[in-house]
């Protein structure tokens, strides 16, 4: 057998081949690869127009022959609490017998207890008639220390939720010694129709309710009832927020503070347009079916008081005209162009607010209706703005300036260039400037200027620029900041579009190192 | 720039040392059946030892059709990449699909003394292990990733193709074996990882400007997160005749599926056209590109379920004719195992005295270019064989292609 001498011919080897793969992989530890690529990428391309002027603000812009700065719309809606809003009430009925000791047999179907009386609403100023809920509800307990069942039924027939009048029926079983038998529960209220005016039909904020308890006919079990026992029963209206409200409102005091974002200041920072508007008013839709006095006391641009005559004196809207079943709102108008100082003049400097302060009165002549006020929570009084204001004017130091903050990016052992164009989409120049700037002083900052031809520019000069500047991996490491702004001067009267554009773009051209480890 | 050019002879002759030395402990071969003379397949085992008659065949390789081996070293050891060196392979490759593969692992075989009682059959086995990559790339690929894109503003790159896969698996099989060692063997396969990247469809073009970008992906990727198991066919078949001049060889090696289990699949399909990004907004932008989920939100990701995956098996057709009583031709192909090209193989044998065979070859497709081989086997005095095959050692013939390849075989006859 040739295996032994077989053991013996492999072991020298084996320390042969042992020492040979060691030769061989002693040398594959790995290094980092590495080699350069040459790229060349296009990286923000963005545009400022006049949306950017107007921000996130309610206007918009039209475009045509002349384009139209326009706001058309809500800048604010009243909101009435004092009709929109009921307080909690809680009401506790605890029942009693008028005795000592006891027991006493009560016998199956037995009234303790039949009282029709009111739930009133406290703490409401307005005399409410009728209200329809959007939303609420009735939170209720009873609690029974009686050695025997108890029922009890609780009527509301003036509160009805798609034409059934709200009822709660409890059966409760007899107690043990000296506890409690309890039940409670919840009734939503959302969409229920609540007549206010009470058992009697004439009285207001109450809501007309029957209660009974007593012993149920269907049991056939005889109570045994003493003087310490009680029945207490509880129910809580709670959050409830009125859809519609009819009534007498009562003289109630409305502020009436406005503020409405205009121009963006983050983009374009500063300067003036010159505005020649065409229509410029600010209206009051009343639609509540009460009479109201507004008194405007000021309105102001960026914190700077503008006169008109409607300002400060007592401006009497007439109620709406609900009898339709729509509403026809009571009207109130203000034209801006009679204003003094023109309030154009202030928004040609592009201010971020304006702003308006004032107060409003429901009822100044007191119940003139009998008790008629009506308020559907869905329509709320509304102030409207309509201004149309065509682009067509001079422009002086009009400025938009960007920030880029770059959080630095390792890009190892890059050499090239940053790339940025501009490309005027307007039919003035722009003058330029870029700063790139690096907060930590580790190197200086770059900047450039110069001057982008307008769009159609009559000397045929190019409304494109190009810049370069050097970049460097270690410029790119640090977090660094391209503070970009343009200025923009018209030499008398430019007419606008809406269609211009400054184009902004940034590309990188270079060479990098790719490492993989 | 052959600045590692030594060392790495060094080494191949370090590796070679060691193979030849080793001999005893690993034998091998990659292509064994078309290496040894057909008349002795249909011989007995004459191997009287205790042992059943077995051979063992451990072998590994690795080949590009475009990169040559300096740069090949360097993209697998490290080190800096010359541009001269990029620019050679990107010429050689031209506009075809750039390749690199591997193969490698072992395969032991063995078979029963005795035949089935009366039979020509006898009970037969075998246990591999293989571990295989294979990785293409358009030549646009290439130029992206290697040189950027600065070099070729205005063209379109495609990308269509570009893959990188590889996996490992051992199979362990049983069967039966006729005459002429015609055997066919069920394994059991047990197969711990494989990974898979494709792009289906990839476009990628910035203009000469450097104003306008488009870059389009369709991508799938799928990663094996626990051991898949499965079933292979192995089989042989070889034509023997006294009365034909040659023989014919058919192989059959991992024909078979595994059932992989909760397997992470990725899919990206993805466009983006650009002058450049607007600096904040929804979808891309400067601002949403830095905002923590947004790659995450580029791709989808699922393991739901079981995968039924094919096996990278191979199939191997050889023929063989003697020119002469001691010179034969031998002409192979081999296809599968994910080469890109049928792996086709010619060559002359001879044999040296009673005890000593060798043949060359030459080579072409698999992974890489045409190129040589070599072989020796040597008929040991106690019934044993040893074999060893190089392909292409020192990128001999093949423009120093990046690619070398060693196969042992020991056998017991």
């Amino acid at each position: 057998m040739n295996f032994r001498e077989e053991i013996g011919f492999s072991l020298p080897l084996a320390a042969v081949v042992m020492l040979s793969a060691l030769l061989c992989f002693s040398g594959c530890t790995r290094k980092p690869t590495t080699w350069e690529v040459d790229v060349a990428l296009p990286l923000v391309d963005d545009l400022l127009d006049w949306t950017d002027v107007i921000g996130d603000s309610l206007a918009t812009i039209e475009t045509g022959s002349v384009a139209v700065i326009r706001f058309d719309g809500v800048i604010s809606e009243l909101d009435i609490e004092a009709l929109t809003k009921l307080p909690d009430t809680l009401v506790a009925q605890e029942l009693t017998p008028d005795f000592s000791g006891g027991p006493f047999e009560v016998p199956p179907g037995a009234v303790l207890l039949d009282t029709e009386e009111d739930i009133a609403f406290q703490g409401i100023d307005q005399q409410f008639s009728f209200i329809v809920l959007e939303s609420g509800r009735i939170e209720y307990s009873v609690e029974s220390s009686t050695d025997a069942y108890v029922e009890m039924r609780y009527n509301f027939p003036s509160v009805t939720i798609a034409g059934e009048a709200v009822e709660l029926y409890v059966v409760l079983p007899p107690s043990t010694s000296g506890g409690f038998q309890t039940e409670s529960g919840v009734i939503d209220l959302s969409g229920a129709s609540i007549d206010l005016t009470g058992v009697s039909g004439n009285d207001i904020n109450r809501i007309a309710s029957e209660l009974t308890i007593g012993t149920p006919a269907f049991i056939e079990d005889t109570a045994q009832v003493y003087g310490s026992d009680s029945i207490l029963v509880s129910v809580h209206f709670k959050d409830l927020l009125v859809q519609q409200v009819a009534g007498y409102f009562g003289q109630e005091t409305l502020d009436f503070d406005v503020e409405q974002k205009v121009f963006d200041p983050d983009v374009f920072t500063n300067g003036f347009l010159e505005i020649n508007p065409t229509r410029a008013s600010l209206s009051f839709q009343n639609t509540l079916a009460a009479d109201m006095r507004l008194d405007f006391e000021a309105l102001q641009v960026d914190g700077i008081n503008v006169g008109h005559p409607q300002l400060g004196a007592p401006q009497f809207i007439s109620r709406a005209d609900w009898s339709s079943g729509e509403v026809e709102p009571g009207e109130w108008f203000m034209d801006l162009l009679e204003s003094g100082p023109s309030i154009f003049e202030l928004l040609g400097y592009l201010p971020e607010w304006v702003t308006m302060q004032g107060a409003g009165l429901l009822n100044p002549l007191g119940d003139v209706s009998g008790g008629q006020d009506f308020f559907d929570a869905r329509y709320p009084p509304q102030l409207q703005l309509d201004l149309e204001w065509p682009l067509r004017g001079a422009i002086e130091q009009f400025t938009v300036e960007q920030t880029f903050a770059f959080d630095g990016t390792d890009l190892p052992q890059f050499e090239g260039d940053l790339v940025l164009r501009l490309t005027n989409g307007f039919p003035v120049d722009w003058e330029f400037n870029a700063e790139w700037l690096h907060p930590n002083e580790a190197f200086s900052s770059e900047f450039i200027q110069g001057i982008v031809p307008s769009f159609g520019d009559d000397s045929g000069a190019s409304n494109a620029m190009e810049w370069r500047v050097p970049v460097s991996d270690l410029r790119l490491k640090n977090p660094s900041e391209l503070v970009f702004s343009a200025r923009m001067d018209s030499e008398g009267e430019v007419v606008f579009t809406g269609n211009e554009r400054l184009r902004l773009q940034v590309a990188i051209e270079g060479t990098h190192q790719v490492i993989v480890e | 720039m052959n600045v590692n050019g030594s060392s790495a002879a060094a080494k191949i002759i370090c590796f070679l040392l060691l193979a030849w030395l080793s001999v005893p402990l690993a034998r091998a071969s990659l292509h064994p059946k078309s290496l040894v003379d057909s008349t002795l397949l249909a011989s007995e085992p004459r191997d009287t030892s205790r042992f059943l008659p077995w051979s063992l065949t451990m072998w590994g390789q690795h080949r590009s059709n475009t990169m040559d081996h300096q740069l090949g070293q360097l993209l697998v050891r490290g080190g800096n990449i010359d541009r001269s060196l990029v620019d050679a392979a990107r010429e050689i490759q031209g506009g075809d699909m750039g390749s690199f593969g591997f193969s490698s692992g072992f395969q032991l075989h063995a078979r029963s003394r005795q035949m089935w009682k009366e039979t020509n059959w006898r009970l037969c086995g075998s246990v591999q292990a293989r571990w295989i990559g294979d990785s293409r790339w358009t030549p646009e690929m290439y130029d992206l990733v290697l040189t950027g894109n600065a070099g070729h503003l205005g063209r379109w790159d495609v990308l269509d193709g570009t893959r990188a896969r590889s996996s490992a698996w051992l199979n362990a099989a049983v069967g039966i074996e006729g005459r002429h060692q015609n055997r066919v063997e069920l394994g059991l396969v047990y197969r711990p990882f494989q990974y898979e990247a494709l792009i289906e469809t990839g476009y990628f073009y910035v203009n000469e400007d450097v104003d306008d970008m488009f870059a389009s992906m369709r991508a799938k990727a799928r990663l094996s997160r626990k051991a898949a198991w499965g079933l292979a066919l192995n089989a042989e078949w070889h034509f023997l005749r006294e009365e034909a001049p040659f023989a014919f060889h058919v192989q059959l090696r991992n024909f078979g599926a595994v059932i992989s289990p909760n397997p992470l699949r990725f899919a990206v399909d993805t466009v983006l056209e650009t002058s450049g990004l607007p600096l904040s907004g929804a979808g891309w932008s400067i601002a949403s590109l830095q905002e923590e989920g947004f790659v995450e939100s580029l791709y989808t990701a699922d393991s739901s379920g079981v995968d039924l995956q094919l096996l990278p098996g191979r199939l191997d057709l050889s023929f063989e004719y003697p020119l002469s009583p001691r010179t034969g031709w031998d002409v192979q192909v081999q296809v599968g195992e994910w080469m890109p090209l049928p792996r086709a193989i010619s060559g002359l044998r001879r044999a040296f005295g009673k005890h000593w065979q060798a043949g060359v070859q030459v080579i072409a497709g698999g992974w890489g270019r045409v190129r040589p081989a070599a072989w020796a086997r040597w008929r040991m005095p106690n019934e044993r064989a040893i074999m060893i095959y190089v392909e292409d050692p020192w990128g001999w013939g093949s423009d120093s292609a990046y690619g070398r390849g060693v196969t042992l075989r020991y056998e017991s006859l």
